[in-house]
């Protein structure tokens, strides 16, 4: 089975090497991010100086005039209602997705029969690029939240239920049978031992999910203009408002960055345990 | 006896799902009137009918070209920037933030810009290729060039080589189980901003047939599309892995 190589991935946030001492430990936590900012504010001024002067085109707004836009639009009130429509829609989409995608990674991983049964029309389906299926779920289930919800569900299923099913998988057999020795049931040898164990995985696959998810909330929104943050965006590109256009896609990416840095720091305090098993279930 | 017998079964037994699934498919398509589920026979026969050739030709190839082009272009340019930033650890302290915020910005967000910018044509469709290559296969770059052992750098400098030479001996080959991780988690993404590239308006490719087929409610179209796509997504993730297997075998050793 050659689809189930693990893949590593960057860490979405630099870590801090393991418990160093005190006092170089602030200094060494506080540099990189002061240098990051100097970084970013640099480029930023960079490219204030590059439209101000050589790129002069109406397409490639200066970072201030977007600034300026973000704060206008802020206030209206036009962008943070999108915030709410599309966030509503994700964390349905995303919480759903949890819920199915670990009971259904659950059982496959536990019962091989059951794995063995479902696994080509899974094998087929994975790969399957989930924004193909919008205009099936437009024709459906009509332009609205329900497709936007049910996209989120599919697309991020994938992650959550291979990482599940390879965690369970892989629970080292002793463990499964030192448990089996003192007597535990097999539904006491799954919930105390393989749920356990898989846990760092499956965190893994809601991580990977969590990025997914936002990416099919926006294009769905995009493709179908039903409200929401990518409709905003849309909207602009459409009117040529160009500077509203880009504060909405800041927005977008101060989003997709929030819940990068929410997921992992989550993912190191629920499952502190074994942090160190990564593996993606691919999209 | 019985054990060959249940040897045999549990062989096949993957394989009775999906039998099922397409029986039921037809019986179901043949027997309810309801537009949305033609019967199998109905979606093969228009596989046929526009997918070979000139469907493939029209609509197929430029798809591919675009992915191609798209994704080695995003791949080139990450492993390119991320060796540059990666192997030094000030340039990586300055850039690495910067690069996780974009990281993290979906590509589909930045679609409006490209059709701005290079209005519906290859040139927006590959470019958004790209640029959803582009920064996973950057960010792990650096990680994975940052990863190098320092000893191996001090030696190889110790030997005289370049700094040039330093990143293309010891820096990169440490760094490719990394790389090769961040090109996976492209392989999907350039496929579906190949998928949204074409559903925005355009002139050829599976998409566009997608959103034709959706605009003159051919059902059994749109499922030939969801056929070609779900076909192509499971050869482009063995050909990677057969690739992977074949050429970075040693990595795994490391």
């Amino acid at each position: 089975m050659s689809t189930t190589t693990p893949v590593r991935e960057a860490p979405a946030t630099d870590r801090e090497p393991a418990a160093p001492p005190a006092s170089p430990r602030r200094r060494r936590s506080f540099r990189p991010q002061l240098r990051g900012l100097v970084f970013a504010v640099g480029l930023l001024l960079l490219l204030e100086l590059l439209t101000a002067t050589v790129i002069t085109s109406l397409y490639v707004p200066r970072p201030s005039e977007v600034a300026a836009a973000l704060g206008r639009e802020l206030r209206a009130g036009d962008i943070l209602s999108g915030v709410g429509t599309t966030m509503g829609a994700y964390a349905q989409g995303l919480g759903i997705a949890i819920v199915a995608g670990v009971l259904s990674g659950a059982v496959l991983g536990a019962s091989r029969t059951a794995w063995q049964l479902f696994r080509v029309v899974i094998e087929f389906l994975r790969p399957l690029p989930s924004v193909a299926l919008i205009p099936f779920s437009i024709l459906l289930l009509g332009v609205g939240s329900t497709t936007t919800v049910a996209m989120i569900v599919y697309a991020s299923l994938w992650p959550i239920l291979f990482n599940t099913y390879y965690g369970v998988r892989g629970v080292n057999e002793v463990s499964i049978d030192a448990a089996r020795t003192f007597g535990l049931r097999r539904w006491q040898i799954f919930l105390r031992i393989q749920l356990p164990a898989a846990a760092t995985s499956i965190a893994t696959g809601i991580r990977v999910s969590s990025a997914i998810a936002l990416i099919l909330v926006i294009t769905v929104e995009i493709l179908t203009r039903s409200g929401g943050l990518g409709y905003y965006i849309v909207r602009m590109q459409v009117a040529i408002r160009t500077e509203d256009m880009y504060a909405g896609i800041v927005v977008v990416g101060v989003l997709g960055y929030a819940i990068a840095v929410l997921m992992s720091w989550l993912e190191r305090r629920v499952v502190f345990w074994n942090a160190d098993n990564r593996t993606d279930g691919s999209r | 006896m019985e054990n060959r017998l249940a040897r045999v079964g549990w062989r096949l037994l993957p394989w009775l799902l999906p039998v099922t699934v397409l029986v039921l498919w037809e019986y179901g398509g043949r027997t309810s009137d309801s537009i949305y589920l033609p019967p199998l026979s109905d979606v093969l026969v228009a596989l046929r009918e526009d997918w070979v050739w000139e469907g493939a030709q029209d609509d197929l190839l430029p798809s591919l070209q675009r992915f191609a082009i798209g994704y080695v272009l995003g791949a080139v340019l990450g492993i390119a920037f991320g060796l540059a930033i990666g192997s030094s650890r000030r340039v990586a302290e300055y850039t690495t933030p910067t690069m996780e915020f974009l990281r993290a910005l979906p590509a589909v967000a930045v679609l409006p810009i490209a059709v701005l910018l290079f209005g519906l044509g290859n040139g927006m469709r590959i470019s958004i290729i790209a640029f959803g290559v582009l920064f996973p296969v950057l960010v792990n770059t650096i990680a994975g060039a940052r990863s190098v052992r320092q000893e191996r750098v001090d030696v190889a400098r110790m030997y005289g080589l370049s700094r040039l030479q330093v990143i293309r001996r010891v820096v990169l080959p440490s760094a490719i189980p990394m790389i090769s991780a961040g090109l996976r988690v492209g392989l999907p993404i350039a496929l579906i901003m190949m998928v949204v590239s074409e559903l925005v308006g355009g002139q050829n490719g599976i998409g566009f047939y997608l959103t034709q087929a959706q605009s003159m409610f051919d059902i059994a179209g749109m499922f030939t599309a969801l056929l070609i796509l779900g076909i192509l997504g499971n050869v482009i993730n063995a050909a990677y892995s057969w690739v992977e297997n074949r050429r970075l075998h040693w990595a795994s050793h490391l």
